[in-house]
């Protein structure tokens, strides 16, 4: 396992990661709500390659996001090295699929 | 942990009744529960996103989950979101040295309070 991301580079990560989610968790619910009710109407907007690209950029910057975030948290408050290591295995998995998944729906979501 | 050197032997002083938690500390605190938990639910949202978009069926039936359990879990998640997002931008504006003062700190903590309480009617109507 690489322990190469301590230091300033996560702290540097956290908030370009941060910035982009500021303006796209921004748009998001400002726009959502508004959005007529309907499958077809929904497929739509998902399927606008502006929309498209807004999800792809979140895919990165909620896994860096929430992988810093939840790696400062187990290593502030869990000791045992063995539990760090099957829930910092268990994060960077889940997250890694939930990223891929992602991608999966909202490029085959356009249809 | 008491330690048998005398010069090491410090106060422990943890009772939780008496800890004083000062607004910004419990700012501190929330930003990170709120983080923790909108990690727990992502993968939920994930499938619901995927779920809405497979088909005119999985649609309806995400449609139904968020007007059912799922407005719940919406409301949590979207006032988590709101703390952890306006906590944020706190964080963010003191890495650029702004509201570094205590007084400062401590009255932006009240003003993401504040922004919580004002748009949990919000959330609540994006629910319902």
């Amino acid at each position: 396992m690489s322990w190469r991301a301590r230091g300033l580079r996560p702290w540097v990560w956290q908030r370009l990661s941060a910035l982009y989610l500021v303006f796209a968790l921004g748009y998001l619910v400002l726009t959502l709500p508004g959005l007529p009710v309907g499958y077809a109407h929904w497929l739509a907007w998902v399927g606008h390659p502006f929309h498209q690209l807004l999800f792809l950029g979140l895919i990165p910057a909620v896994g860096i996001h929430a992988w810093v975030g939840g790696r400062d948290v187990v290593l502030d408050y869990v000791r045992p090295a063995w539990l760090r290591l099957v829930l910092l295995a268990f994060l960077g998995f889940g997250l890694s699929a939930l990223g891929l998944y992602v991608v999966m729906v909202i490029l085959g979501g356009g249809r | 942990m008491p330690s048998s050197n005398p010069l090491n032997r410090r106060p422990v002083f943890l009772d939780l009744r008496v800890i004083r938690l000062p607004v910004n500390a419990l700012v501190s605190i929330l930003h990170r529960l709120s983080g923790l938990f909108l990690i727990v639910v992502l993968p939920f949202w994930v499938w619901l996103l995927g779920e809405s978009l497979t088909s005119e069926a999985g649609y309806l039936h995400a449609r139904a989950i968020l007007h059912s359990w799922g407005a719940w879990l919406a409301l949590f998640s979207l006032t988590a979101l709101g703390h952890h997002f306006f906590a944020g931008l706190r964080h963010l504006a003191m890495d650029v040295h702004w509201g570094l003062t205590r007084d400062a700190s401590r009255w932006s903590a009240w003003g993401v309070l504040v922004l919580d309480a004002v748009c949990l009617p919000l959330w609540w109507r994006m629910v319902v």
